[in-house]
């Protein structure tokens, strides 16, 4: 008999699986960046079932919020209908099953019990998750919290830098350079009138 | 206390090796390239809460907190070389991206 919670394990692998099927393997990159979203709904669900509820919520506003919407908007800039279908090079699916099945090989034979929390630093399972979480993010792991920030505001400038391409022409922004350099003498002009008396 | 170990890794696995198959398979649309990239590291990502569980021990969810930040950055600057791309050769085709071969 089947616990409730296997129930909605089995259930949400399932999706997780076929979704990450649907991504490989259709034509058009629209159903693609769809069926992606769902396996990380999907991905989302199984992790608040294994108790990271910060995580799971954070990888429905992240990457389902934007990166996904960064990839929809993308895949439909470069409006790349249905593929046609590529011819496969005659290695490429024996190599990718003989890949597969090596990793899965590995992974069946070395399933590690490995207890690593000794060498780590001090954590406990106090208050909710967020708040264990946020303890360690600024605990013991502020430096990296630090470094992981400045690389993504790097991301931001080489995004920008990578798509920028300067003004169009007939822009109506305002030239800020032209404003700054411009002196009282080009705004204001006293007249003088003659005494008309 | 059912902490669901094996089945996790087993799924996460089958998951990364789709998205490995994925990389083989589609060599041609860089925007799929990329997608399976993010499938891969999904799958690292819930081993990652899997072993964070069994552990009792929250660094695999810090792990798994600065793996998603990497991968946000790296998503944005592979979207944007891959606008740029698109603006001078006028295709994605990961084909046309044969300049450096000798």
């Amino acid at each position: 008999m089947l616990e409730l919670r296997e129930i909605i394990f089995w259930i949400f692998s399932f999706g997780l699986i076929c979704s990450a099927l649907l991504v490989v393997t259709t034509r058009r990159p629209v159903w693609s960046v769809l069926a992606l979203v769902s396996a990380f709904v999907c991905a989302a669900a199984l992790w608040v079932m294994q108790g990271a509820e910060f995580l799971g919520l954070a990888l429905i506003f992240i990457y389902v919020g934007a990166v996904m919407t960064l990839f929809l908007f993308v895949v439909m800039m470069l409006n790349q209908e249905s593929l046609t279908a590529e011819r496969l090079r005659r290695y490429a699916l024996p190599f990718a099953l003989g890949l597969a099945g090596f990793l899965l090989f590995l992974l069946w034979h070395h399933a590690w019990p490995v207890s690593v929390a000794a060498s780590l630093p001090e954590s406990r399972f106090t208050g909710t998750n967020t708040q264990a979480l946020g303890r360690m993010l600024y605990g013991s792991y502020v430096f990296e919290f630090e470094l992981a920030a400045f690389i993504l505001l790097v991301g931001m400038i080489s995004a920008i830098g990578l798509t920028f391409r300067g003004k169009r022409a007939g822009n109506k922004a305002v030239p800020v350079e032209a404003q700054l350099n411009v002196s009282s003498k080009d705004r204001l002009s006293v007249a003088t009138f003659k005494d008309a008396s | 206390m059912n902490t669901f170990l094996m089945p996790m890794v087993t799924v996460s696995s089958i998951v990364f090796v789709i998205g490995l198959i994925g990389l083989v398979i589609n060599r041609k649309n860089l925007i799929v390239l990329l997608m399976c990239i993010e499938l891969m590291l999904l799958a690292a990502n819930s081993n990652f809460v899997a072993y964070a569980r069994v552990n009792h021990h929250l660094s695999g969810e810090v792990m798994v907190f600065f793996v998603l930040a990497i991968a946000a950055a790296e998503s944005a600057i592979g979207l944007s070389i891959l606008v740029a791309l698109f603006r001078h050769y006028k295709s994605i085709d990961a084909r046309c991206l044969s300049q450096l071969k000798g």
